[in-house]
This record gives C-alpha cells, structure tokens and sequence, in this order.
C-alpha cells in the first residue's frame, strides 16, 4: 500500500536550534499511531509539521505523495483536522457553535444530525447550549474533539479516509473520558483514517497504538509495535528511569510501573558522601 | 462517551437551539429602530418639524416662499445630510470595532483606543498643512483626499500594531492594549506639532478632527464614504466564518481551512477602511467600536455572519442617538460629539474591562 502520509528526512530549526533532525517516516490508512518522548523531544513540532502548519528548513512532508506545503488551506482542511494542546477562546461561543465550526459553514439537516451524533458520543450534549469559556479544562478538550470529529467526518465524505493529529488528546481527561476518546480515535482507524496521537502516558499509548514512534531530542529513537518499542532499556535511554515493564494478562500490551529516576553518576557520588 | 443509544427525540430536545432569536428578526428589529430614530433625529432641532410637515416638505415638488418651502431647505441640506452621514459613520466605527475584535481575538480592541483614529488624525493633518504647500489647488479640492489620506494613516497604525501585538501566532491583549496607547500618544504628538506649524485655517481644520463633530455633513462627504461602507457590507457577507474560525487561534484557523496570512491582510485594510473613512468626515468619534459590538455579543452571541452587519446597523443607531443628544441638549449651543461618546462609552469600558480583568492580565 503506497503510504498517505510520509515525512522526507524532515528538519526544522528554531534559530540554532534544532527542533527535528532529519526524521523520515511513512504512515498508512488504518494505523493508530502514538508518538512518545520527553518534554522539548520535538514531538509537537513533528505533529505540526505533518499538519502542513510549519514549513521544513529543509526535507518535505508529502500528503498522498504531494509536498504538503503545495495544498491550499480548504483543501487541506478536508485531508486532515488537528487537535491542538490549548485553545483559548475570548468570545463567548456555546458548545454547539464550536462544534459546528468543523462543518464547513454548512448548515443542512444532515449536518446538524452529524454534529448531534458527535456530542453524544462525546457526553456534551447537556452542555450543548453552555458557552465554552465556562466549561471546565477538560470539557473544553472534549469540546474541541468533537469539533475535529465533525470536521473529520466532513472531509471524510469529500475525500475518504483522512487523518487525524492529536496532540495529547487525553491530558486534561479523567480515566473515563480519557479511553472513551482513545475508543472513538479507535474506531475512525477502523474505518479507514490515520490517526497519529501524542502522549505523555506510555500505558495509553501502549494501549492505543499499532505503532509506536519514541522521539528524543529531535531524533527517532525507535519505532514500532508497541510491545517491540515500551521496553526498559527505551525508558532508560530516553526516560531516564527504572522501570519494570510487564505485560498485560489479556492483549499482552506493555505495562509501565515507573520506579525511580535515574541520576546522573557523579550526582549519586555527591549525595552518597553528604 | 459510550456509544450511546439515543432516540431521535431525545437529540430534538437538545438541537444545538443555536441562538433563540433568529437573524431575520435581528435585522429588521435593528433596521426598523435606525428608521425610527432617523426619522426622531430630522424632525427635532432649533426648528421642531413634525411628520406631517416634513412628509410634506420631501414629497411635494420645489415650491418658494412658504413654509414648506423653508422646510424643505432646513431638511435636504441641513439635518438629512447630518442624520445619513452620522449613521453611514457609527456603522463604519462599529463596523471597524468589530472587524479589529476579531482580528485580534479579543474583545477590547476599537480603533479609538488603540490609536488607529489618531494615526487617520495625523495623516489628514499632514495633508492639510503640508499639502498647501506641496499640493496643486486641484488635488486639494478633491474631496476624496482626505479619507484616503486618513485610510493611509489608519492603514500604518493597524498595521504596525498587530506586528507589534502578534508574536509566534499569538496576539497579546496586553502589549496591543499598550503599544496602541504608545503608538496613538505618537500621532497625536505629531498631530500637536502640526498644529503648532498650522496657519489659522488649517488650525481651524485641525481642531476639527481632534474634537470630532458631525456638523459639517454635506452630500458630498457622504457620497466619498459610502463605497467604504458598501465595502464592508459586501465583504461582511462571507468574512462570517473565516472570522469565527479565526477566534480559535491561527493555528486552529489554518486547520480548518482558512488562508490565514491573507485573511489578516484583508481584514487589516477593511479596518483601516472604515476606520479612516468614518474619522475623515467626522474626527475622532470614540468607543462606539467598542459598546456596539459587545453589547450586540450579549444578546445575539458572537457569531460573526450576524454580528458583522448588525453592529454596523446598531453603530448607525447609536452614533444617531448621540449626535441628536449632542445637538440638542445645550441648544442653541453644540456639546462635540466625542464628548458624548465618550461620557457614556469610559464608563462603560470600564465595566467590560473589570468583566475581562483575567483575560487582560493573562
């Protein structure tokens, strides 16, 4: 199957720094993807990359084997939807209107069956008439999920399968909520979307994940199925902790137990004489 | 979040009910109130012309030497002049409020405050002193000198503030609130120095525009800020979504298929447009940029497609019932019409600014 989404020895630079250093990979319809890594590993960048929004200094990210910066924005937008990390709204939108923002501005019987549909699926349809900037943290997340979804779906209908960036969807959820839209992520895979999530919870995203891709400092530091990929000496590596990985009894997923940090030797030296 | 079996009932019942009050009803309610009060403001003044006489004085032909004849007069060139042009100005202030609201995502921003006004100021006031003397008599007449110049001046300031304000995607409330004070206190300095410089004339001129007033209205005037109007009117028509999309944020926008670099470009001219068209004819007019839109958001929510041409119509309103008020209530005399603005506008931003006090100092 020729991938979808491919990124060709991707770079970018903020300043002199280097946010990624030449990352190629290649994604395929179907696949639920995790993307895992310490804070500034250049997980954020990546997603955004692949969304189009940044522009590499160098390499290219190519969307059905077209360089992504070349689609205009509308088009785009009906290929893949972006969640991002923190939205801030000032205006006093309802929950309903936000949602229906992913709708293209069409406002047809259908579209408001499709959106119904996604608060329901989402538990907002109580909150459907409250205005956002109310809603706590994690009704807010919930929020803007349901209007990807929307989104998603209408581009789905224009052009297929589609893919969906996460960027750490299940931070401000609680347990619940948090495999709830890990199940709804699920399913749109099922039906044919590429959905590529970051997380910060390795058990999420061992449990979420076909594929696994551990970022570190702007490098891939490996990727694969999960259980090839969660592993002690990964989270030593690029953790920088003890773990004791297990297995889940059912699915045989990886099972992280965090244990303690590693410190650095002569930290340990220091602390041991005082 | 389980896949919940819900009956199609149930889904009625909870219908995103959207805004209660439809657009259809928003708009003719506000139409119907700009004629009335239209209608109030041409009738009352030093002469009191009841309904009767002025339908009258505009239906009949030219007749001479009764009284008919004196109201017509009194109301083709003096107060329906006045009456259009101070709508046709608080709906571009209102206009030009909103668009900036969103634009920058926030909603304290109005061109008055954040100094786009004084740059329109500053850029007619170097016209009317350096263009005596650079400027053939021809180009001086011309009566759309003034409003471009002013659109240039409101054009730069918009410009330089949201480079200023806008930093890695993020427009910050705050540095647009001062750099606005800081960029506005500049071309009221250079406006000050002009005056300095200025003969008596182009004093009196000046003065003009600082104080603002609406009493010069001529159908000339009107006539070079009308295309402005008709410009945003026409561009309010599919600006709705793009602008609610962009009150997610730039990114978000993007994601959503809004060409955001263009958009802002875009909606930076409108500003400047209806910003420096509506000072030209009239000064500087402050706040109704800023009460308008707001208090628009709290009864038919901040749904651009709708907000856009309701706040012009209720910015025509308002400014009307201010100049109306400003006309007559120290009669024969004239309060300036920023006076009123503001007396009833400072208060108010007062209480909008305590409402968004986490807002600003986030």
């Amino acid at each position: 199957m020729s991938p979808l989404l491919e990124a060709d020895s991707l770079s970018v630079f903020a300043g002199r720094k280097t946010l990624i250093d030449r990352v190629s990979l290649s994604f395929t319809p179907g696949q639920t993807v995790a993307v895992i890594g310490p804070n500034g590993a250049g997980k954020s960048t990546l997603l955004r990359a692949l969304s189009g929004e940044i522009r590499p200094q160098s390499g290219q990210v190519r969307l059905n084997g077209k360089t992504i910066t070349s689609y205009l924005p509308h088009v785009l937008a009906t290929h893949r939807v972006v969640l991002s990390q923190q939205i801030n709204i000032t205006f006093p939108f309802t929950v309903a209107e936000v949602v229906g923002m992913g709708a293209n501005g069409e406002a047809t019987a259908k579209t408001e069956a499709s959106i119904d549909l996604v608060l329901a699926e989402l538990d907002l349809l109580e909150l459907a008439d409250q205005p956002i900037n109310t809603l706590s943290g994690g009704e807010q997340q919930r929020v803007h999920f349901a209007r990807v979804l929307v989104q998603h779906a209408h581009g789905q209908a224009r052009d297929g399968c589609g893919i969906m960036l996460l960027d750490e969807p299940t931070a401000n959820l609680d347990l619940r909520h948090q495999l709830g839209l890990l199940d709804i992520a699920k399913r749109r895979a099922l039906r044919g979307a590429l959905v590529i999530a970051i997380f910060h919870d390795l058990n999420l995203a061992a449990l979420f994940a076909t594929h696994v891709i551990v970022m570190n400092r702007g490098c891939i530091d490996s990727h694969g199925p999960p259980e090839e990929t969660i592993i002690d000496k990964m989270l030593e590596r690029v953790f920088e902790i003890e773990t004791a990985v297990s297995q889940l009894p059912e699915s045989g997923a990886p099972f992280v137990l965090p244990q303690r940090m590693i410190v650095a030797q002569h930290f340990r030296a220091e602390s041991d004489q005082a | 979040m389980t896949h919940a079996n819900v009956s199609p009932k149930f889904l009625k019942a909870h219908t995103p009910g959207y805004r209660e009050i439809s657009s259809f009803t928003v708009m003719s309610f506000l139409i119907i109130m700009l004629l009335v009060t239209g209608f109030v403001s041409i009738s009352i003044g030093p002469v009191t012309i009841p309904f009767d006489r002025m339908a009258t004085a505009l239906l009949s032909g030219s007749v001479h030497g009764t009284q008919t004849a004196r109201d017509q007069l009194i109301l083709l060139s003096i107060r329906l002049p006045r009456v259009v042009m101070s709508s046709i100005v608080g709906a571009l202030l209102a206009a030009a409020g909103t668009v900036m609201q969103g634009l920058f995502r926030n909603p304290l921003a109005d061109p008055g405050l954040v100094g786009v006004s004084a740059g329109a100021g500053l850029a007619a006031a170097v016209v009317i002193v350096g263009g005596d003397r650079e400027l053939p008599q021809s180009v001086m007449n011309s009566p759309f000198l003034l409003p471009l110049a002013a659109f240039f001046g409101a054009l730069a300031m918009t410009a330089m503030l949201y480079q200023i304000a806008t930093w890695k995607g993020r427009t910050s409330i705050a540095i647009m609130l001062l750099a606005g004070l800081a960029l506005g206190a500049l071309a009221s300095s250079g406006t000050g120095l002009l005056v300095f410089l200025a003969n008596d004339q182009q004093l009196r001129d000046i003065t003009f525009w600082l104080l603002g007033s609406l009493a010069g209205a001529t159908w000339l005037k009107i006539a070079a800020i009308t295309p402005f109007l008709i410009l945003f009117l026409g561009s309010s028509l599919f600006l709705g979504r793009a602008l609610d999309l962009l009150s997610l944020g730039e990114a978000e926008a993007f994601y959503m298929g809004v060409a955001v670099e263009r958009l802002k470009r875009f909606l930076i001219v409108l500003v400047a447009a209806a910003a420096g068209a509506a000072v030209s004819v009239s000064g500087i007019i402050g706040f109704v940029g800023i009460i308008v839109p707001h208090l628009l958001r709290l009864v038919i929510g901040p749904g651009h497609r709708l907000l856009l041409p309701a706040s012009a119509c209720c910015g025509a309103i308002i400014l009307l019932a201010a100049d109306t008020l400003a006309r007559t209530v120290a009669a024969p005399a004239e309060l300036p019409i920023g006076i009123v603005t503001a007396i009833f506008g400072a208060p108010f931003f007062l209480i909008l600014l305590l409402k968004q006090r986490a807002l600003v100092s986030g």
